[in-house]
């Protein structure tokens, strides 16, 4: 009976062992994927939303703007980096050159607080909780960006848009 | 280059009703003010300046979160082309999002201020506007078909409410977000930044973001102004002293509204933070100009003569003039302000070293803040500025030296100019207990 108990033991310490392995092996490549603005595989509706959010959020003036456009437009859908070209290519990264910026951008978590109406559909709007390193101050602040996210034309989920703040006041409004 | 091309193809259109506009008259001085930078065949003239594409932070784009604003320093901005004359006449091709967005905010965003416009619509028909002031609703449904966006049955009652001052973004995202979307999808307006509509601001100080370095239109016009246009016959000889600029002050607060005596948060059971207020003041900046003014005049002390039919000898008192100082203010306002707090080396040192006999692995958690927002504007000519921080949590002990640095817009006279403020210093406490043996 001993021996029965120490062999489950020995086995349940074994399975525990190879699952956080397996947790740490998969981690690294999502997070080594995520900044490349690669992620493979289908990812669920929540995820588009973080990992869209992260690569939106992390810039880096020296990498130029075409290259942040292509990776925002890599976990986009169609139409989303079509928007992303006039958000962030246009309306954003100007900010980004003149202020020189350096940043990184991790999500701890999100959560679908509503949908927005479009094309006939419902697109999850997520409320996603990010930090934001700012690498020239080494300051990191913490807060709230709402992402929208819709399946592109291969059925996978990728962001659609980042909302405004004033479009985001309006969502909260009606919590 | 295909930005360039576009450019000239509009503008080569454009000679047709830059010919028409003329000939329909215009200004008081004779012309539409496209003459300033158009000649007959519809080619720029040599004296206008391509500014090329210029972006700036402005009040009525969208915006980034704020706690993004904060950490990063980005917000949106708006994106012109830009034509100036030396004499300060702009004009500005916005693209298609700031357009949009403009005509989501069109008193804010100065689309009002404009003196006249040119639109391509779909097929690169043209038509001018006129005054936009003048048929404001019109002239946004105008814009937006120029942009291709169709609002439907509510067309005239989105126009309508949006020139009543009402907020755009709820009457937009209630009504029809999709052409928000829409607007923002077109690809077309990147890849070939496709511009639609021309913006001719005779003063450039009433265009968005103001005139360029090195042009001020309004202090010529104000010189003019200020200046007599004809000199009186009698005035002495010489001439008054040149007009004087004395630009406004630049001063910077910081402190503590409440508590009196706040404690690091780490002792502070309620979290109650600190209140932290910092504010910036530029007074107004004067432009001092000098004209010859008489001051008194002979009279005729016999009633029912003129000085001409006065007799000898009952002319009473002298024409005298003098150079009478006349002074414009202008307001100065700020581009941006950026707070910086940190906590003074004497505060670390004591930390890092003092402190760490007590409580061993002392380390400073955040010893350094910035923050990117705040509100301002000009009342009368003096501008205020201000950023209220409610329950501000410190974590370090010490003295925090508070610093204000940004960028001023200028004036109609003065060029903007950058500033560097010590705006004040407060103290987070700790509370130490000595253990009596």
């Amino acid at each position: 009976m001993t021996l029965i108990s120490f062999r489950n033991a020995t086995l349940n310490t074994l399975m525990i062992g190879i699952a956080i392995l397996l947790i740490t092996v998969l981690a690294y490549i999502v997070q080594a994927n995520r900044h490349k603005g690669d992620v493979s595989g289908k990812l669920d509706s929540w995820q588009a939303a973080i990992v869209g959010v992260e690569v939106v959020m992390s810039t880096d003036f020296r990498t130029g703007k075409q290259q942040y456009i292509d990776a925002i437009c890599a976990v986009s859908t169609e139409e989303g980096c079509a928007i992303s070209k006039n958000i962030f290519g246009e309306m954003l990264y100007p900010s980004i050159e003149k202020t020189e910026g350096e940043t990184i951008c991790d999500v701890t978590a999100a959560e679908q607080i509503g949908v927005m109406p479009y094309g006939g559909t419902n697109l999850p709007i997520y409320r996603v909780r990010a930090e934001i390193t700012n690498q020239k101050s080494h300051i990191t602040s913490q807060g709230v960006i709402y992402a929208v996210v819709a399946k592109n034309r291969n059925d996978e989920w990728k962001l659609f848009r980042i909302l405004f703040e004033e479009e985001a006041q309006q969502f909260e409004v009606k919590q | 280059m295909r930005r360039i091309t576009m450019i000239l193809i509009l503008l080569t259109y454009s000679f047709s009703y830059f010919s028409r506009a003329s000939a329909d008259g215009g200004t008081d001085s004779g012309g539409t003010g496209w003459e300033n930078f158009f000649d007959e065949s519809g080619n720029l003239l040599p004296s206008v300046t391509d500014q090329g594409q210029v972006s700036m932070q402005v009040d009525w784009m969208p915006e980034l979160p704020q706690w993004v604003q904060q950490a990063t320093g980005y917000d949106f901005e708006a994106t012109f082309h830009q034509y100036t004359t030396d004499a300060g006449d702009t004009v500005l091709m916005p693209s298609a999002s700031t357009l949009f967005f403009m005509s989501m905010n069109p008193g804010e965003s100065g689309l009002l201020d404009s003196q006249g416009q040119v639109a391509w619509g779909p097929g690169c028909s043209i038509e001018g506007y006129g005054q936009l002031a003048g048929d404001a609703s019109g002239a946004l449904i105008a814009v937006w078909n120029s942009i291709g966006l169709n609002f439907g049955d509510y067309t005239n009652e989105l126009a309508d409410s949006i020139v009543a001052g009402d907020n755009a973004w709820s009457t937009l995202i209630n009504k029809d977000a999709v052409n928000l979307v829409r607007i923002l999808s077109n690809n077309w307006t990147v890849d070939k930044s496709f511009y639609t509509v021309m913006l001719l601001y005779s003063d450039c100080a009433n265009a968005p973001g103001g005139c360029p370095p090195g042009i001020q239109k309004a202090a010529a016009t104000a010189a003019a102004t200020l200046q007599p246009t004809r000199r009186p016959t009698l005035i002495p000889e010489g001439n008054c002293p040149a007009p004087q600029v004395v630009p406004g002050s630049i001063t910077g607060t910081a402190g503590v509204l409440d508590p009196d005596f706040p404690i690091v948060v780490g002792q502070d059971p309620d979290k109650r933070g600190v209140d932290l207020l910092f504010s910036l003041v530029i007074t107004p900046t004067l432009y001092h100009t000098w004209q010859w003014e008489q001051v008194s005049e002979r009279t005729c002390l016999l009633p029912d003569y003129t000085l001409e039919t006065c007799p000898l000898g009952y002319l009473h008192g002298e024409d005298e003039y003098e150079c009478v100082r006349h002074t414009a203010s202008f307001c100065e306002a700020a581009t941006s302000v950026t707070s910086f707090m940190k906590l003074a080396e004497s505060s670390r040192d004591w930390i890092l070293e003092d402190l760490q006999f007590v409580y061993p692995g002392a380390y400073l958690h955040k010893p350094e803040w910035r923050w990117n927002d705040g509100t301002g504007g000009c009342r009368g000519a003096t501008y205020q500025w201000r950023l209220e921080l409610p329950h501000t949590q410190i974590e370090d002990p010490g003295y925090y030296d508070i610093t204000l640095v940004g960028q001023t817009a200028g004036t109609p006279v003065t060029a903007p100019r950058s500033f560097n403020l010590k705006a004040g210093r407060f103290g987070a406490g700790l509370i130490q207990t000595t253990i009596i043996r």
